[in-house]
């Protein structure tokens, strides 16, 4: 029962000086929100990775030379489409342009129209045709930032070898589609061919299996895929699994997670100091109220078990508005600022929906951590004083 | 019978840099039995309040030892000393209260680490208030009190606990005439119920409860 009655004196002490719990938690929710809004993305942009390799295909193929991915012969396609245990293998163009006044870095994706990812839903217009009549269907941020609707001309779209192109955009799709295309325009693989100049070759194949035959077909595509041209040079074939491509994404984020909570850390070890520094604005009254509570009759664990509340009090209001804040920074904002860490491509201001999700545990550690902040400014400097005779505190103390 | 508190040649040695040291108290060597009151007198800085702070363990001796019901202060832990300061009341010459507090809450903060419960902290400060006309003002903070007020505060806050021994440095020399009664009141109610009280003070009405009276001078008895 004692316990209880000291520990709600802690809560009590929370509000005997509100300047000074004002100002621990702004220094908690200085630090806490950049974090668990960083950790947030890094939980979306995994979330949204995951699902776009589950819908895609089983195996990735692409031509190899000089130990670098470069495109295959169309006719690849067929000879994969041509193995046992091959269910279908979809040839696809994606390449980099940069278009428009403002020179937009746009990611052209051509592939036949009926295998598009499932994701990618109209939201005005139609598809396009098959063949290659120049049609595009573009992301709507993509769209928007270009300030282009359905029926729209690109002029000139290309100029190269095939010609001088203008390019007529039928089709708008999605913003809530994943982040990878939010870049992305789609068009029919002999659009792309064109607009590329490279009339028989695909980026990559993509190759859907029976379950379990996976590793047996890359082998199969290794042994059996090669060409050598007329002069001599020779192209064999790099595959990639679904699993290869989850263990690179994993490599990937692990990498720039790492980056961020480094920095965070960093972050982190001013923030003690902050809070250090503001504790020491109270540091006075600290020291007078200790010595009161030791004259009238506290032990010293009593008066750490109050200090504690009262540090786990303001490190869970920090953690609670630290949460609010991150909600609404990514939610509310769309991450504004903190998004162009993690996807440099965005700029400031996304235009796309930026994905985040916010886990208990991220938010519990945060908890914790703002805890050990608050806790650490105080509770030292509290002992100490409880520890030394009160008179002795009282009379320095003033 | 075992003395109440014992001060053996108890001596209290401030430094003060360049300027050497300051002998507050000095092998001062006094037995309270409990049930008596003392009250110790003598000029501004002549160590009463420091001999009080050593008598009720809030301050250590440099050398020389204080007993309280027949143990050494300087071997108990901190839970050891935190038992004998439940024993005492003290009243300090500057209150030390916690202004930001309301009064009720200031004054019953003793009994907080006995795990007695909100509401009968609530009706023992009431109880303990009544007396030096503070009852109703028991909701407001403490730092809207006078100067007054709060030194007769201090002294409910020293009652509450209901203490074996009380300590009070100077507890009426902001009072006026009605207010340094009700403490005096207050005062020969502890006594008379067997309590026992060291008093520092100058005041004549306070000094006519005492058994007993030591006068101080530059630290030493007289």
């Amino acid at each position: 029962m004692a316990w209880i009655e000291i520990a709600r004196t802690g809560v009590t002490s929370v509000r005997l000086h509100p300047w000074r719990s004002i100002a621990t938690v702004l220094c908690v929710v200085a630090v806490l929100v950049p974090y668990l809004a960083g950790l947030a993305i890094c939980g979306g942009l995994a979330d949204e990775a995951a699902q776009s390799i589950d819908a895609g295909a089983d195996l990735y193929v692409t031509g190899r030379q000089f130990g670098r991915s470069v495109p295959l012969p169309l006719d690849a396609a067929d000879k994969i489409a041509a193995l046992p245990g091959v269910t279908s293998a979809v040839p696809r163009i994606v390449g980099r342009l940069a278009i428009g006044e403002e020179r937009h870095s746009v990611v052209v994706l051509g592939m036949p129209p009926d295998k598009l990812p499932e994701s990618a839903s109209l939201v005005d217009g139609r598809w396009f045709t098959a063949d290659d009549s120049n049609e595009l269907v573009v992301g709507s941020a993509l769209a928007a930032g270009l300030k282009v609707k359905v029926d729209a001309l690109l002029p000139p779209f290309y100029q190269n070898r095939q010609g001088e192109r203008i390019s007529k955009v039928v089709g708008i799709f999605s913003h809530d589609a994943p982040l990878w295309q939010a870049n992305l325009m789609f068009t029919s693989f002999k659009t792309a061919a064109r607009l590329f100049d490279q009339p028989a070759l695909a980026t990559d194949i993509l190759v859907r299996c029976r379950t379990g035959s996976e590793e047996e077909l890359a082998a199969a595509f290794h042994r059996q895929l090669h060409w050598t041209g007329p002069d001599g040079s020779r192209l064999d074939v790099r595959v990639t699994s679904r699993q290869e491509l989850e263990a690179l994404w994993a490599a990937a984020a692990a990498h720039r997670d790492g980056v961020f909570q480094l920095h965070w850390m960093l972050a982190l070890s001013v923030a003690v100091l902050a809070v250090l520094v503001t504790s020491a604005y109270g540091t006075s009254q600290r020291r007078s109220e200790v010595a009161v509570l030791k004259a009238i009759g506290w032990r010293t664990d009593e008066v750490l078990v109050r200090s504690g509340v009262e540090g786990l009090l303001l490190g869970l209001a920090g953690a609670a508005v630290s949460v609010l804040i991150a909600w609404v920074w990514l939610r509310g904002m769309n991450g504004y600022g903190i998004a162009d860490l993690f996807l440099p491509t965005l700029g400031l201001q996304p235009q796309v929906r930026i994905p985040c999700r916010l886990l208990p545990v991220p938010v519990l550690i945060g908890a914790l951590l703002s805890w050990i902040v608050v806790t650490s400014g105080s509770l030292y400097a509290t002992w100490r004083t409880a520890m030394t005779p009160p008179a002795h505190v009282l009379r320095s103390s003033g | 019978m075992t003395p109440l508190i014992e001060a053996r040649a108890a001596s209290k040695i401030y430094a003060r840099g360049a300027a050497g040291s300051l002998r507050a108290v000095d092998e001062v060597s006094l037995t309270i039995e409990a049930g008596t009151c003392w009250a110790l007198t003598g000029p501004s800085g002549s160590g009463k309040s420091t001999l009080l702070a050593l008598l009720g363990a809030l301050e250590r001796p440099t050398s020389g030892e204080i007993r309280f019901g027949g143990k050494s202060l300087a071997g108990l832990s901190d839970v050891g000393l935190a038992s004998v300061r439940r024993r005492t009341g003290f009243v300090f010459q500057n209150f030390a209260l916690l202004p930001r507090l309301a009064v009720w809450e200031n004054i019953s903060y003793p009994l907080v680490p006995r795990g007695v419960r909100r509401n009968e902290r609530l009706s023992a400060a009431k109880a303990v208030l009544e007396p030096f006309g503070l009852a109703e003002r028991m909701f407001e903070p403490t730092g809207m009190l006078s100067g007054g007020e709060q030194q007769r505060l201090a002294v409910a806050r020293a009652l509450i606990g209901k203490p074996e021994v009380v300590l009070a440095d100077e507890p009426t020399n902001q009072l006026d005439e009605q207010s340094a009664e009700a403490v005096t009141a207050a005062f020969r109610r502890l006594t008379a119920d067997g309590g026992t009280l060291v008093l520092a003070t100058h005041d004549p009405r306070l000094a006519a409860l005492a058994t007993h009276v030591a006068k101080m001078e530059a630290g030493r008895l007289c």
